[in-house]
């Protein structure tokens, strides 16, 4: 057999790296949209945000496939390989401290949190649909429930804003290594852009972690 | 103005030995750098408890930031030991090798492994033969050439490496100045037509995709060496030949 036409090394990292940003990072962006609409706001209740997003996205073909090609192992391969890429590096920022090189360290821990919130998150939602201990329409309901306690919404809160900052950092990291911006100024814009998306990303987290309203709450504010 | 230079140099005997830290009073003179210093202490190698001992060893050649040699950390920040002088440092002053490269002795590091990355990436450019090529040196614009002028104007000091937190004796990236010195050679007229090879060379391990993008190595380089451009540059580069070695083969 012949060599393969790129180096396995070089293959591995820019897979690394464009899963992050498809399917993963879309994926995100997607999920913090769709559940953002259980916030009173958009006017759904929890019937409703039931029919729209969870229905819907039940329904559409080969969703089971797509969960695992597209969310599951994308995920857990960008998820272990990053923390293999973490201890290859020997951060130094208390001697240099760059902002650069301060995100540099932040890209990692975060990266590590919302590896660690994900795998909660997944356990809390869709493994217990798979053990058959909730419905997918009791979803709404087991979030309100799960939101119920502070600690966990904090826990959320810090996971949605992980996830978040790893993406949008990620991002300007990836117009760099694919070589899209490779000047001061370009890579300036990108900070500023990237920013300003993660801060659009952090709305639409912030309306989907208190828009779950636990039924009771639901029918206080049907009385009155 | 105070009437003696306080140091603390880090010092260790022998490759294998431990480190210590030994401190030193030195008479005030103006205008000392830290080469000055050293070459003084040199002269009369004597501690501050005052024992003689062992000069301090540390190497220097230029003494005009182009060599590099002189390369070491000065209060906690990695540059030239011959530019950087006594007056504005803050007291004692701290002298340590370079953490990146084997230390050899006390101030002196071995930075063989920049010279064997620059070897990997090829950084030359291969026109010499035993034969006449009949053609002048192909033309480059002002714009290119003073771009390319700023890139050979690496001295190879290792500060880029100091900084860099990919680059240290655990991991196998060749660091920032074997990067830039391959983009340098890669936009020279020349040393173009080999392109590829220093291409693919970037792209194994420990290459072009194991930095991290700290960007601490452009704020250390004392010449200022636009790294992380010919870093992002490169980016683009593999990023094509990727394209090429996959569909075009
Ligand atoms: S950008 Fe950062 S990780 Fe990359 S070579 Fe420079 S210092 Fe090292
Ligand atoms: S690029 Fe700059 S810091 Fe790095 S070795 Fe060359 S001169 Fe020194
Ligand atoms: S002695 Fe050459 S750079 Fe300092």
């Amino acid at each position: 057999m012949s060599a393969p036409p790129v180096d396995r090394h070089f293959a591995l990292r820019k897979l690394h790296s464009l899963l992050g940003v498809v399917p993963i990072g879309a994926f995100l962006a997607f999920h913090l949209f769709e559940n953002s609409l259980a916030h009173a706001w958009h006017g759904l209740s929890a019937a409703e945000w039931t029919e729209e997003v969870v229905h819907k996205i039940d329904g559409m073909p080969y969703i089971e496939l797509a969960e695992i090609l597209l969310i599951a192992l994308p995920i857990l391969f960008h998820g272990i390989y990053g923390l293999i890429i973490w201890l290859e590096g020997r951060a130094n920022p208390l001697r240099y401290g760059y902002f650069r090189n301060w995100m540099y360290v932040v890209q990692r821990v975060a990266g590590a949190i919302a590896l660690v919130f994900v795998l909660t998150h997944v356990w809390q939602t869709r493994v217990q649909v798979l053990l058959g201990h909730v419905t997918k329409d009791e979803l709404y309901a087991r979030m309100a429930a799960v939101f119920s306690s502070p600690a966990q919404q904090a826990w959320y809160a810090l996971g949605i804003l992980a996830a978040v900052v790893h993406l949008a950092n990620g991002l300007w990291l990836v117009g760099i290594t694919w070589g899209l911006t490779t000047a001061p100024r370009s890579q300036r814009i990108a900070t500023g852009l990237w920013a300003a998306v993660g801060v659009a990303l952090l709305v639409l987290g912030t309306l989907a972690l208190t828009g779950f309203q636990a039924p009771l709450n639901l029918a206080h504010l049907a009385l009155r | 103005m105070s009437d003696v230079i306080r140091l603390k140099v880090k010092r260790q005997d022998r490759p294998d030995a431990e480190p210590y830290w030994e401190e030193f009073a030195l008479p005030w003179k103006p205008r000392h750098n830290v080469v000055s210093l050293l070459m003084a202490l040199r002269e009369n190698p004597v501690n501050a408890k005052g024992e003689r001992v062992a000069p301090v060893v540390f190497e220097a050649n230029c003494m005009e930031e182009v060599c590099g040699s002189c390369t070491m950390i000065i209060n906690g920040k990695v540059k030239q030991a011959c530019s950087t002088l006594i007056e504005g440092l803050q007291q004692p002053i701290t002298l340590e090798p370079m953490t990146k490269f084997p230390v050899v002795r006390d101030l002196l590091v071995d930075r063989q492994r920049m010279f064997d990355a620059l070897r990997k990436v090829r950084a030359w450019v291969p026109i010499d033969g035993a034969w006449d090529i009949h053609v002048h040196a192909p033309r480059i614009s002002p714009r290119e050439w003073e771009l390319n002028y700023d890139f050979s104007r690496c001295m190879t000091c290792g500060c880029c490496m100091e900084a860099c937190p990919q680059y240290h004796p655990g991991s196998q990236f060749i660091g920032p100045s074997p990067l830039g010195q391959a983009w340098l050679f890669n936009n020279h007229p020349t040393g173009k037509f080999s392109a590829e090879d220093r291409l693919h060379a970037l792209m194994g391990p420990g290459g072009i995709t194991d930095c991290g993008n700290a960007q601490n190595c452009v704020r250390a380089c004392p010449k200022e060496i636009k790294l992380t451009d010919a870093i992002a540059k490169l980016g683009r580069q593999t990023t094509s030949q990727m394209l090429k070695d996959i569909f075009s083969r």
